[in-house]
């Protein structure tokens, strides 16, 4: 076997992890001395440079064996690896050739054929697996874009290359240079690289490992040495491989006579050195060995049985080197010369053995427990001594040989076992039929040891088949000795026996054959082959004799005529059914021009060997001899390569590589030689640095059938993309994954899992989903089978996800997942359903949507807009209102109470008992959680519970808690007896501090979205954050999820803005209080349906649920004119029973009432209790109690409308944390229209500041029949009274003035006609409103300026909008409370109607009233009504009136409810046949002079109008809307405080024949209006105006009326201008009189009236009125005739 | 026609952008061994994703757009196009068809560049619009 040399030392392993079955010490790559950095070029002329066969005696070999090496070969081989300094050679031109590092291959004759190739393949398998990818993988884990690869990429190969100098300071001439060393990178492809050349062995195609020359060996000692050394070429043991015809036998022999200082005197050495050189010439070498002189009790230690052994067999390996642990040995170890052998030997030793166990393709495989069964009895048998390890880890070559089958912690002890026994163990190798065997037999010697491996292994199964003839036992036994003993012993001193000197021989030695001998003999052949063959062919008639030959077929003169010999195919590597082969015997001229090239090559002449292949080539060509084609070819391109000439065509190399591989594989089959010559090519393009080439011709060999080979050139092509002039990643990383991949089908798990790690930094974060599928589900498997399972879990935690994997992939995946993580659960000691696993990624939590809902809120999440606005505007209402003026604290906390938190109160302890029974009494907390299943398989959730911190500290949490995921443990509390039973599966745990609701199970199908609530019940005050949620997949896997929610992005600051900044997020840190009432809240007989202005009662029960007391209930609503909440006594109560009164039912009520404006839509529900009243107790709603309150429904408006009630609520201990709480209800409710109803007002004719009020009332429905039941007017200062003759007697007398009277005739019928309105009807009701006379007296006295009398309502508006305008912040007292007047008009004043309807089952309240019943206008609910409506039409009109000023926005501060003109009605109705009863409001009847509510200096307007200079220009802007809304108000036209009437008899009889004038007194009554002006009046009568004669009955209205009526003048008599002064309130009556010629009708309303406003003094004063037209005055005319008939009668009226 | 195609859109940063395996039109019959399919999927990825080196290395010999075939891994071509924004169009297929595949890339491109102009979609992101979606597989139905 030819060995390359070698400098690899195997270093202890122990300490990684191995792959199972692989029993190859670890090589570290780094330190370890190899070919790896040698040149590629002279690699690649070291693997073919000339090959020397040697023979050598047994007693040579015996010589060499006391040196613990077994053959002389084994002796040289070192030395033919290195010849130093240069040798000369002569090329084919006879030029000498200087050639540097010229090396030669030793080999044993016997040993020269081919190995077999597939177990060459394994073997090179085994050293794969051995080597560590650690290194690598480190320095490639940066490389993932283009850009990482140029600097730290190659620097840390330099630092590495560095490294390995330092190591090997022999092989320093070879290092390269390069700072990128691939070969560091990817030691194990150096290593199969090395190894294949090791396997290489003579082909019949080419001749780079035919011999060169044959070197024969004798020891000094040998009897007969010139015999000896002529036996060699006996007939009867030739060596066999000359028998085939290719080899040439006719090489150089070389004869070595080897001195053994031991046995041999050095006389007698020369002697018959002497002897040898006359016999054999000039070849002759004398060989100085063993200088070292033996110890003397050692000589004589072997025993008779061996040497006779040894004689017998030549070629044996005596393997069993000499131990030096013996303490008489005390030779001089000697490391240096040592280690010339020490690697080289122990792995010759492996590959031998493992070459024998995998070469027996045919032999059974024996299962591994036969194996296991029969090392146990190997090492059970009597043979051995009890192992005793013996090597010190120290030592490099303490080579530990673990057996990783079974048990990795074994491995360990399992180590190489040496017997140290002296007992001479004779073991004889059975024979087997193999040929490569029959030279294994396994000599012992007598002193020698046994290095005991123990064999369990994969080769070790194949060699312990049991054979035939063999029992099983024993050959197992044997062949486990037999290969182990190969295996050196840790301290076995090679070459101990060796001087320097000595060595320094053996190179001289080598150098001087090659120099003197093999070189010249190779340079002769070279030329004689020239000479003879060759030139005949390079010329142009060699050609046409090369195609002659073939055409004509005359084979004249060739030397041999049959040049190409078809002989049976032999060997190990003959493709399966090719039984013959072509070769060309040895002679034939085509081998010769073969070897010729050949030589040429090795001597480094290739121009010539290049045309010489060029030549030879056509020849192959035309034989179809294909495999000397192929090799040819190769040639061919390594000879251009190798030249050191530039290169002439790139595509010329690889295209005859190309051809050469395709040709090694598809017609020879011979997959080896392929192999081979694609790494020289790669190889040389390495040396030529075009990295670009590499890829093509790597990738060309990445067939199927060899998963080893493809993966480790994918793995080279993958880095000679990144060495490549433009480097490209991404195919690097392609590449890669597919040597993975190659790796992973060959079992190389190791290199596989670094493949695939390496390629997928390159692919992180690029999203190329499938790629990292594939990648993670790679790796994630490889890790698991190397054991490594914290990796594997984490890789199948990317392969969880929402991916396009078909879902029976992605069920797969989970499937493995679990599978694997039970194991590792397993191994780590951990519970998998307690202990939880991070980062689970299914199911998809969405963090930002967790949210914390309280029990007491209603989950409505519609319209969250409303209810917040209702919220805000309660908020802002009750610190405006000052609610929390005296309890700042508790102001603040409620402003403060926005931070972010959730406030909640410890759920109730007191309910815990009665759970069962009332589950829903306690009070939890929700936390909705929404996750989502990415995958498109089911997947179950199982114990899925919260996580909670708590915490005593109720402030909120500042710092994060330190998120330890991983530490984090399924909480295990104690399990609560008393279980809700709402929720099947579900129990709470207690913790203490909180209790936690665990849901059992919840299945999440594919892709679906769910929102899983969990409740927590808080227990303790303080804090709780809750931290994540727990659960376990699929009931195998717990783990638990951190939320990770932020709050809001801040903004507030640059460096917030520029990064993305965000808040703390609090509202998941709950902050519990003290027990809290909690409120419930229900409507019964809640109406849906109403008609407008119909009244319901409905119940409101309030139920405190909570732990303490409430109190302080307030509703706030968004209709609130809609509802009434009542007391508790008023429930049942009806409404619109009349009180049996005694009084007149027209009499006139009278209440006082504050006249603040007021927010209608908070109401009180219970009053707010404190401390200082304890006898309010009766304010506090006890825990557990349920108080029901009645609610009247009042359709307001028509429409379908959706009423909201935010109630409010305390507790009875100060919280001071909750200040109150709030509670969401909303209801629905349609109305219907019922009636419409139209209210005129115009003055009357009969009084002075007299209105008739109409009311025009239609009947909307079609099938309801309305009954009205009775008119209620309110006022400050006005009372309604029906237009009737009977009801107002007072009045009797003038009612025969009355146009409207005629109407008024009061009858039963007319009566119920009137008061009843069938469908679709309209009825008329009319009455008189006139001014309260007492009222009148107030308003002289205010007149008179009393200013310590109350103000009146206009009065506190105009003082409000002064101070405003000054800019007074003073706060103004509230208005003056106002004394209403009420009248309640019944419809049936009189008894004579009655209705059988009434429902004696109803009670009382829809009874209808009694005759002389009236409706208690001012009672509970109507009241409320009233003022409610009043209050909400009058902030509408406001808001009209000043839109977008100071003064709509807060109309409490400066208007008040009611103004003293102001008159509300109400109008009672009732369907009695439906029992439906309701009202109407007829509001904002106004019957005052209209004025501007502004009544100030207008002095003080213009001051606020002019611009100012203000520090804001929004201030300024916002005083000229203010002012402008005040001055220039559409909806405020002054007007003339003063009212006319002109009174005087309708008929006036006169005799005008008894005296020509009639004098008619006309009495005119002048009344100023107003309630703070004096006013000058003038009033003018005018005289008769002959104009149009047109009768116009009609009111026109304007101040240009004329009346048209008189037909006849008539004349004013006396004085026609007045002029007087009028304080407000004040009367002047003036008489006129009119004067008549003749009987008429005459229009005596002609008059003028100037008004100007009197200052104090009565003069008249411009300034002071408010507006322009004020200031300049009124001007009257009358606008209704008064028609005055003057008859012609001799009976005389008399005049009233 | 059994060819298939595979179309992955590959934004500037690498990320694919969007993908289509454009298979054989109707009228062949479906792969009836789905596990081949589903095997080569990821592979799919792979090839696309290695040929974006030879890709960066072509682009910058041409003034075109089309690339043309840039490179091809076992019995697969790979065809290239690249957007003036360096967004890339690849094509995996199986037989040779430079013409076809010219105006399909234009006219994908033409669907690229009104998904560019949407307002709310971000360069480099999936583009998951269905109706570029169905567009892009229409012009595959019609020109491939």
């Amino acid at each position: 076997m030819d060995e390359k040399p070698q400098h690899l030392k195997p270093l202890p392993s122990v300490s990684s992890p191995q792959p199972t079955g692989s029993p190859i010490p670890r090589m570290s790559p780094s330190p370890a001395p190899s070919l790896t950095h040698i040149a590629p070029r002279d690699f690649v002329a070291r693997a073919l440079g000339p090959r020397i066969a040697v023979i050598a005696s047994s007693d040579a070999n015996e010589l060499c064996q006391t040196n613990n090496l077994p053959t002389f070969v084994e002796l040289i081989k070192p030395f033919g690896e290195l010849i130093e300094g240069k040798v000369s050679a002569r090329d084919s031109q006879n030029l000498p050739i200087s050639i540097d590092n010229f090396s030669v291959r030793f080999a044993d004759l016997t040993q020269l054929e081919e190995p077999d190739h597939r177990a060459a393949f394994r073997i090179i398998s085994d050293y794969v697996k051995a080597q560590s990818p650690d290194l690598a993988t480190e320095s490639l884990d940066c490389i993932r874009t283009k850009q990482d690869v140029s600097q730290r990429y190659l620097e840390t190969n330099t630092d590495s290359c560095l490294v390995s100098l330092r190591i090997l300071p022999p092989l320093k001439f070879f290092v390269l240079s390069n700072p990128a060393n691939l070969d560091d990178l990817t030691p194990w492809y150096s290593e199969f690289r090395r190894l294949l050349f090791t396997f290489a062995g003579a082909s019949e195609h080419e001749t780079f490992d035919h011999p060169v020359a044959i070197i024969i060996a004798v020891s000094s000692a040998n009897p007969d040495p010139i015999n000896t050394l002529l036996r060699p070429y006996d007939p009867a043991s030739p060596a066999p491989i000359f028998d085939k015809g290719f080899m040439d036998p006719n090489v150089l022999k070389y004869y070595v006579l080897i001195h053994d200082a031991h046995r041999t005197s050095i006389a007698h050495s020369e002697t018959l050195f002497d002897k040898m050189k006359k016999t054999f010439g000039l070849h002759c070498h004398l060989l100085k060995l063993n200088s070292v002189m033996l110890p003397a009790n050692l000589i004589r230690t072997s025993d008779p049985e061996k040497k006779t052994q040894e004689n017998d067999d030549p070629f044996s390996i005596p393997s069993t080197p000499q131990a030096g642990t013996s303490p008489e040995n005390d030779t001089i170890d000697n490391p240096r010369i040592r280690d010339i052998w020490a690697a080289q030997m122990t792995e010759s030793h492996h590959i031998q053995s493992r070459l024998l166990s995998y070469a027996e393709p045919r032999s059974p495989r024996s299962s591994s427990s036969t194996s296991l069964s029969s090392n146990i009895n190997a090492s059970t048998t009597p043979f051995l001594i009890p192992p005793v390890p013996i090597m010190t880890s120290s030592t490099p070559t303490s080579a530990a040989f673990p057996s990783p089958t079974h048990s990795r912690s074994a491995s360990a002890s399992s180590l190489t076992l040496v017997s140290t026994s002296y007992s001479s163990i004779s073991t004889i190798l059975a024979t087997s039929e193999t040929p490569f065997q029959t030279p294994l037999q396994t000599p012992t010697t007598a002193d020698g040891f046994l290095a005991l491996h123990d064999p369990k292994d994969g080769f070790i199964e194949q060699g312990t088949a049991p054979r035939p003839g063999v029992p099983g036992d024993a050959s197992a036994h044997n062949l486990g000795l037999g290969l182990v003993s190969g295996l050196p012993a840790p301290v076995v001193r090679y070459g101990q026996y060796l001087s320097d000197e000595d060595v320094e021989g053996l190179r001289t030695f080598v150098k001087e054959m090659v120099v003197h001998s093999v070189i010249p003999f190779m340079e002769r052949n070279i030329q004689l082959w020239n000479e003879q063959v060759a030139s005949a062919r390079r010329g142009l008639t060699g050609r046409f004799f090369g195609v002659s030959r073939r055409f004509f077929g005359s084979g004249n003169k060739s030397p041999s005529p049959q040049s190409l010999q078809n002989v049976q195919a032999w060997g190990l590597n003959s493709p399966a059914g090719v039984t013959t082969i072509s070769i060309y015997p040895h002679n034939a001229p085509e081998a010769q021009m073969r070897k010729l090239a050949d030589y040429a090559f090795m001597l480094r002449d290739y121009r010539f060997a290049h045309s010489i292949y060029d030549v030879v080539k056509r020849d192959y060509y035309n034989d179809k001899a294909y495999k000397y084609l192929a090799g040819t070819q190769e040639m061919l391109g390594l000879c251009q390569l190798m030249s050191s000439s530039a290169l002439t065509s790139k595509t010329d190399v690889d295209h005859s590589f190309e051809l050469s591989v395709s040709n090694y594989l598809n017609r020879c089959k011979s997959p080896f030689y392929a192999t081979r010559a694609t790494i020289m090519y790669y190889e040389m393009l390495r040396h030529r640095k075009m990295y670009k080439e590499g890829p093509t011709a790597l990738v060309r060999m990445t067939g199927e059938d060899s998963d080893l080979r493809s993966a480790l050139f994918l793995e080279q092509a993958a880095h000679c993309f990144l060495r490549a002039p433009k480097s490209m990643v991404r195919k690097y990383a392609f590449h890669l994954v597919m040597a993975g991949h190659r790796f992973t089908k060959c079992g190389q798990r190791e290199h596989a899992y670094r493949c695939y790690s390496v390629a997928s930094r390159v692919f992180e974060d690029h999203h190329w989903s499938l790629v990292e599928d594939h990648i993670h589900f790679a790796l994630g498997r490889q890790s698991y089978h190397l054991g490594e399972l914290d990796a594997a879990v984490q890789y199948f935690l990317k392969l969880l996800r929402s991916s396009r994997q078909s879902a029976a992939q992605q069920a797969a995946y989970i499937r493995e997942f679990l599978y694997i993580y039970k194991q590792y659960a397993a191994k780590q000691g951990k519970d998998p359903l307690i202990d939880s696993l991070a980062g689970l990624p299914i199911p998809a939590v969405n963090d930002a949507t967790v949210r914390v809902v309280l029990s007491n809120a209603h989950a409505t999440n519609d319209n969250e807009e409303a209810w917040l606005a209702l919220e805000k505007e309660l908020l802002e209402e009750d610190i405006e209102a000052g609610l929390y003026a005296g309890n700042r604290r508790r102001a603040l906390q409620t402003l403060k109470q926005d931070d972010g938190r959730v406030l909640c109160a410890i759920g109730g302890l007191r309910m815990l008992f009665v759970l069962g029974h009332h589950g829903d009494e306690i009070e939890p907390v929700l936390v909705h959680i929404d996750v989502h299943n990415p995958m498109q398989v089911p997947i179950t959730l199982n114990e899925v519970m919260l996580g909670c911190h708590h915490r005593i500290s109720t402030e909120p949490e500042e710092q994060e808690l330190p998120e330890n995921d991983r530490e984090i443990r399924m909480p295990l509390g104690t399990r609560l007896e008393a279980v809700l039973r709402d929720i099947q599966d579900t129990l709470f745990l207690s913790f203490g501090a909180l209790d936690l609701e665990k849901v059992g199970e919840i299945i999440l199908e594919p892709l679906q979205q769910k929102t899983i609530t969990l409740r927590l019940i808080p227990r303790q005050e303080g804090s709780i954050r809750i931290r994540g949620l727990h659960y376990t997949l699929n009931a195998l896997v717990h783990t638990f999820h951190p939320f990770h929610k932020h709050g809001k992005r801040l903004n507030d600051k640059a460096e917030n803005r520029f990064n993305r900044v965000y808040a703390p997020d609090r509202s998941l840190d709950l902050h519990v209080t003290s027990p809290m009432p909690l409120l419930d809240v229900t409507f019964n007989s809640f109406p849906e349906v109403l008609f407008s202005g119909e009244v319901v009662q409905a119940v409101l029960e309030i139920n405190n649920k909570g732990e303490r007391g409430l109190t302080d209930l307030r509703a706030k609503m968004s209709h609130p004119s809609f509802f009434v909440i009542g007391k508790e006594e008023a429930l049942g109560k009806p409404i619109y029973e009349g009180m049996a009164n005694p009084s007149d039912s027209c009499h006139a009520d009278e209440y006082e009432l504050d006249n603040e404006l007021f927010n209608p839509s908070v109401v009180p529900v219970l009053p707010h209790h404190t401390e200082d009243l304890p006898t309010m107790k009766q304010h506090v709603l006890a825990p557990g109690t349920t108080m029901r309150l009645p609610v009247w429904v009042r359709g307001d408006r028509i429409g379908k409308h959706v009423f909201r009630f935010l109630f409010t609520y305390q507790s009875e201990e100060d919280n001071n944390a909750i200040s109150y709480r709030t509670l969401r209800c909303s209801k629905t409710t349609q109305v219907l229209p019922s009636l419409k109803i139209n209210a005129f007002t115009r003055p009357s004719t009969k009084g002075l500041n007299e209105f008739i009020l109409g009311i025009e009332t239609e009947n909307l429905q079609t099938v309801a029949e309305f009954e009205l039941s009775q008119l209620s007017a309110a006022s400050p200062s006005w009372v309604a009274s029906p237009v009737t003759l009977n009801a107002d007697p007072k009045f009797q007398d003038n009612s025969h003035m009355s146009v409207v009277i005629t109407h008024f005739h009061e009858s039963s019928e007319d009566q119920a006609s009137k008061s009843t309105i069938p469908p679709r009807q309209t009825t008329f009701t009319y009455y008189r409103i006139r001014k309260i006379p007492e009222a009148s007296q107030v308003g002289e006295q205010d007149a008179s300026f009393d200013k310590q009398a109350t103000l009146t309502p206009e009065q506190w508006t105009s003082t409000s909008l002064e101070r405003l305008l000054r800019g007074d912040q003073s706060k103004m007292p509230p208005p003056p409370k106002i004394k209403l007047q009420l009248t309640n008009l019944s419809f049936v004043t009189l008894s004579f109607v009655h209705f059988e309807c009434c429902n004696p089952d109803l009670g009382s309240m829809l009874c209808f009233p009694q005759t002389d019943d009236i409706i208690p206008a001012q009672s509970t609910p109507l009241d409320n009504f009233a003022l409610t409506s009043r209050m909400q039409w009058r902030s509408a009109s406001l808001t009209m009136q000043f839109p977008s000023t100071l003064l709509a926005k807060r109309p409490r501060n400066y208007f008040t409810l009611y103004g003293a003109n102001d008159i509300d009605l109400a109008l009672y109705w009732r369907i009695p046949n439906m029992q439906r009863h309701g009202h109407h409001y007829i509001i904002g009847i106004n019957l005052a002079v209209q004025q501007n509510p502004f009544q100030g200096s207008r002095a003080l307007l213009e001051a606020t109008a002019a611009p100012t200079r203000a520090m804001y220009e929004a201030t300024t802007k916002e005083r000229a809307v203010l002012v402008n809304s005040l001055t220039k108000n559409k909806y405020f036209k002054d007007e003339s405080p003063v009212k006319v009437m002109v009174r005087c008899a309708d008929v006036h009889a006169f005799d005008f024949t008894k005296s020509g004038l009639c004098i008619v007194p006309v009495l005119i009554s002048i009344k100023n209006c107003a309630w703070n002006k004096t006013v000058n009046f003038s009033l003018e009568m005018l005289a008769w105006n002959n104009g149009n004669t047109s009768l116009q009955t009609g009111a026109t209205r304007g101040p240009h009326y004329k009346s048209t009526t008189n037909v006849f003048p008539f004349h004013w008599s006396g004085a026609t201008l007045r002029n007087g002064t009028l304080v407000p309130d004040a009367t002047n009556h003036i008489t006129v009189h009119a004067c008549f010629q003749q009987a008429g009708v005459y229009d005596v309303n002609r008059w003028r009236l100037t008004i100007n406003y009197a200052n104090e003094d009565g003069a008249t004063n411009v300034g002071a009125g408010a507006s322009v037209e004020a200031a300049k005055g009124y001007v009257q005319v009358p606008n209704l005739p008064r028609i005055i008939s003057v008859v012609q009668e001799a009976e005389e009226v008399p005049h009233s | 026609m059994g060819s298939s195609f595979y179309l992955v859109i590959v934004g500037s940063r690498d990320d694919p952008v969007y993908e289509a395996d454009l298979g054989p039109s109707s009228k062949a019959p479906p792969v009836p061994e789905g596990t081949k399919k589903e095997e080569s999927k990821h592979l799919n990825q792979f090839i696309i994703h290695s040929a974006l080196d030879i890709v960066e290395e072509v682009q910058w010999n041409t003034t075109a757009t089309y690339l043309k075939v840039v490179d091809k891994f076992n019995e697969f071509l790979i065809s290239a196009f690249v957007s003036a924004g360096n967004t890339k169009f690849m094509l995996l297929h199986d037989t040779k068809s430079e013409d076809s595949i010219k105006t399909f890339f234009h006219e994908v491109h033409e669907l690229y560049l009104k998904v560019l102009m949407n307002p709310f979609y971000e360069v480099n992101h999936p583009i998951t619009n269905t109706h570029f979606d169905s567009k892009v597989r229409l012009i595959a139905k019609r020109l491939l």
